[in-house]
Parts: structure tokens; sequence; C-alpha cells
């Protein structure tokens, strides 16, 4: 079951609140949304680590897309934090810090699931993303590459 | 459970302080930079009042005796965990061995390093703040020094580790509405500092009143944690007023007779005599605890309504922050 939730002014006790009640009621899928800030809450069944924390997707020929794990708007870099995460044709390390999603006053880092080059970069600065959407793709074959090179 | 590995002095543990025994002569003291205090304790889920360290000479090192979830507020500086950046404002895990070190100001004053479940000293007075002054709170009424360790309240329900990369929060001068700089005022970097007209604001020459609020007032090395004495023109009253002693809060601008205005601050007397001007509003104090010694203030006259507005924004973005905090961490569960 999947229902969107619209709240003009929340406390945490009452979206705590609503969080349990969504899961005792098996609620898979939950939206919060309060003026410019909207957050999307996934529930599982088992809360045992079979979430895929990074949302992350593999696709054809190796590259893989690297998704928002919550609705947010995606930063490139951290607001405080100028030139320090890595763009397009550059390296990663699998843990490495991609960019930042901000929800609110709420920042989480976008982490690299695994070792490889950036491939593409699917969305702008400061562009709302939405759980899932995908926000750049990363490539073993050119890691490869560039491991040979 | 963490040590102090090296410090040069002035942290000390702070909460949100003893404001239950004001009448008795205590002053409310707690952290500097309120804001950041609560911030931290949003990101871990602590009690909004857990005591945390706060920062205030740098380098500073700690040992981490114990795994722990950990949070740095307030002041920009540098923070590495074993040589790994830290980003400002930020909640992660850390891992017995480890050592995270907190350096290289780039600004503002007041670090806060938060512990999941918060500092475990004994309380006095119903705060776990140190009060230097008087020596009591926080270690043995006494300056952090190194050594220390320094361990957390047990936690029925504990917090699973913060996952990689962990999290954090906008910088509250990015996520706050700044004071609207009066357009007579000069645009410099200047903190502006809001405030309400005090009960002898009336009592104030014009010139006086008008340099409050034109002239920009440097904070000067004979400041503390008691108050804020700043340098600027004179302020002189239309008539000398003799007062008895009364009641003063953190944010009032006493002005003494030498003209030269102090701000009080966390750790303030409970009275004074001299005349009050104006009382800086509680959601700009921590923008003045992280303007540096040295560095400039400018007031700016508001409303009741203004200063009432503008804590609710404060207050708000903590709520958000501590509601959005527990939602990540939940959905990571």
């Amino acid at each position: 079951m999947k229902k969107n939730v619209s709240a003009t002014d929340l406390s945490q006790d009452e979206i705590e609140q609503i969080i349990a009640l969504a899961k005792d009621a098996n609620v898979r899928g939950l939206s919060i949304e309060q003026n410019d800030v909207l957050v999307r809450v996934v529930l599982t069944k088992k809360p045992d680590g079979t979430r895929n924390r990074e949302g992350i997707e593999k696709d054809h020929a190796g590259e893989t897309k690297v998704k928002a794990i919550m609705a947010a708007r995606f930063l490139p870099q951290h607001p405080d934090r100028h030139g320090t995460t890595p763009r397009v044709g550059q390296h990663v390390h699998k843990g490495e810090t991609l960019g930042y999603l901000k929800s609110g006053p709420l920042i989480v880092p976008l982490l690299s699931p695994k070792e490889g080059t950036i491939d593409k970069e699917l969305t702008h600065a400061n562009q709302r993303v939405e759980y899932g959407t995908a926000v750049l793709t990363i490539s073993e074959e050119q890691s490869r590459n560039t491991v040979q090179r | 459970m963490i040590r102090i590995a090296y410090t040069i002095g002035l942290s000390t543990i702070q909460d949100l302080g003893r404001d239950h025994n004001y009448r008795h002569g205590v002053s409310i003291g707690g952290a500097m930079d309120r804001l950041a205090l609560e911030m931290g304790n949003a990101l871990l889920g602590n009690n909004r009042s857990a005591a945390a360290i706060e920062v205030t000479l740098f380098p500073i090192k700690f040992e981490i005796l114990a795994n722990v979830n950990i949070a740095v507020t307030g002041a920009d500086c540098s923070i590495e965990l074993d040589g790994q950046q830290i980003n400002p404002n930020w909640a992660f895990h850390a891992v017995k061995g480890q050592t995270l070190s907190l350096s290289k100001l780039n600004s503002g004053s007041f670090a806060y390093v938060h512990l999941a479940g918060g500092i475990d000293v004994p309380e006095v007075l119903g705060s776990r703040s140190t009060y230097l002054r008087c020596a009591f709170g926080g270690v043995e009424g006494r300056m952090l020094r190194s050594g220390d360790v320094i361990h957390t309240v047990p936690q029925t329900d504990p917090m699973p580790p913060i996952a990689r990369g962990g999290f954090g929060a906008i910088a509250p001068d990015l996520g706050l509405t700044k004071p609207e700089r009066a357009p007579s005022i000069a645009a410099d970097s200047a903190t502006i500092l809001r405030y309400l007209p005090a009960a002898e604001h009336d009592n104030f020459d014009d010139a006086s009143l008008d340099a409050l609020v034109s002239a920009p007032w440097q904070i000067t090395p004979q400041s503390s944690r008691a108050g804020y004495r700043l340098a600027g023109p004179n302020l002189s009253m239309i008539d000398k007023l003799e007062m008895r002693s009364h009641g003063i809060v953190p944010g009032v601008i006493q002005v003494p007779p030498g003209g030269a205005p102090i701000i009080q601050t966390a750790d303030s007397q409970t009275s004074g005599g001299y005349p009050k001007i104006g009382t800086v509003i509680e959601p700009d104090m921590w923008r003045l605890a992280q303007t540096r010694i040295g560095n400039p203030v400018r007031f700016q006259k508001t409303t009741y309504e203004e200063a009432l507005a503008a804590h609710r924004e404060m207050t708000g973005f903590l709520d958000k922050l501590r509601a959005l905090s527990k939602a990540y961490r939940d959905l990571l569960k």
C-alpha cells in the first residue's frame, strides 16, 4: 500500500507517530511534505539491512546508475566546502562522496557504490530529485581503461 | 567514551545551562552558541539539552576509547577523523582507536563535540554545564585537560552506528534568514545584531542612540563567557542616572559610566546596576558568540513581533533538523 501524506505543521512526535502507524500497517512508501521539505520514507518489512543504502542500479555494459535515496535537492558540492567532490571523467573509489542531497536543513552524502569513473551527470546543481532519480552514472569499463593507462 | 589527547585549554562541558537557579544568583551559563549545541543534539537524537564539549581554543584532539556516534557543530574549523576530512555540522561514527582532531579555525569561535547520548558528568543545580568562575559543573568545575576521559550517558535504546559518510546540517547562517541590513547601515562584514530597546533606552542622548545603530562596534579582548565588551563611540545619557542593582539576562546591553557597551553572554552575572540601552534578541545571540574577538558587530533596532518571528524560525529550523535526522537514521536502519 502507498499513500501520500501532505502536512502543514508536523511536529517530530507527529512524524514519529505516522512512521510507527505506517510500520504497523505494512505501508512501504510514505511521503511527508511541508513547504520546501519533502521526506519520502520507504519502509521495509525486515529492518535487517536488506535495503540498498546507496540506491544503485546496475545497468548494461558495467554502467551503474547512482540514484537519490530520498527526495531532495542535489548539490554537487557541500555548501560550506567547495571544490572537493569528483566530477565527470574522474576516478572514484567505493564510498567516496559524489555530491550531496539537501532536504530542508538536512544534508546527506551521495556515496559511490563502487570503484569506477564518473561517466555522466544526469542531474544539475540544485535540481530537485525524487527518491530513485538517477543522479549520475559510474562506468567500470572506463575505470579499467583508466587503470590500464 | 573518549579521551582528551591534546588541548591547550579553555574547552569545557556545556549544556543549555541552569536557568532555574537564576533567582538564587546563579548564572544561567551553558553553551555560548546554544543553536549549535541543539543542532548537534538534533543530529544525534540526543535530549535537546544534552551536554557537549565546547571548544574555544584550537587545536584539540580526542582519542576514541569506544565506538561512538559523534557530531561536531558550531565554528567552521578543520575536522579530521584519522586524517580524513569531516564536513562542518556533521554527524558520523567513530571507532575505538581513531583520533578526532579539530584545528584551523576558518570562521566562528566555538565548536561543539557531541557524543551520542550526551556527556555524562554530575548534574549540579540541574545542569552539567561548567561554571568556571565558581568552579562547579562539568569536569570538577574546570577546563578540560589532556588525559581527561569523557563518558556518555548510558542509553536504553542506543542508535546504531551512523552509516558510512555520515550526514549533517546546513550551516545556520545559510539555513536561517539573515537580519536585513537597514539602508542606513554600511555594507561591511560586521555581524548584524538585532536588539529591542531596554528600560533605560530613552535616557540616552540622541547622538548616542544614533551612534548605537550607525557605528561599527569592535569586540575587545576584554570579552569572556560572561560578557562581550565593545569598543566604539562613547555612549552617554541625557542626565546622570543612579540605579540600584537589578536583574539582567544574557543579551542585555549595559552601558557603564565609561560609555563602552557590554553585551551580557552565557555566564552573565544575574544582576547589575548599569543602565541598559537594549537587549540583543535571543535568535541573534549565536551570531554574536560566533563573531571572533577583534571583529565588528552592528546593532539594528527591531520590534517584538520581528524578534518572535526570528525565534519561531530558529525553533522551526531545529525541529525540522531533529525530525529529518531521525527519519534519515530510521531510513538506514
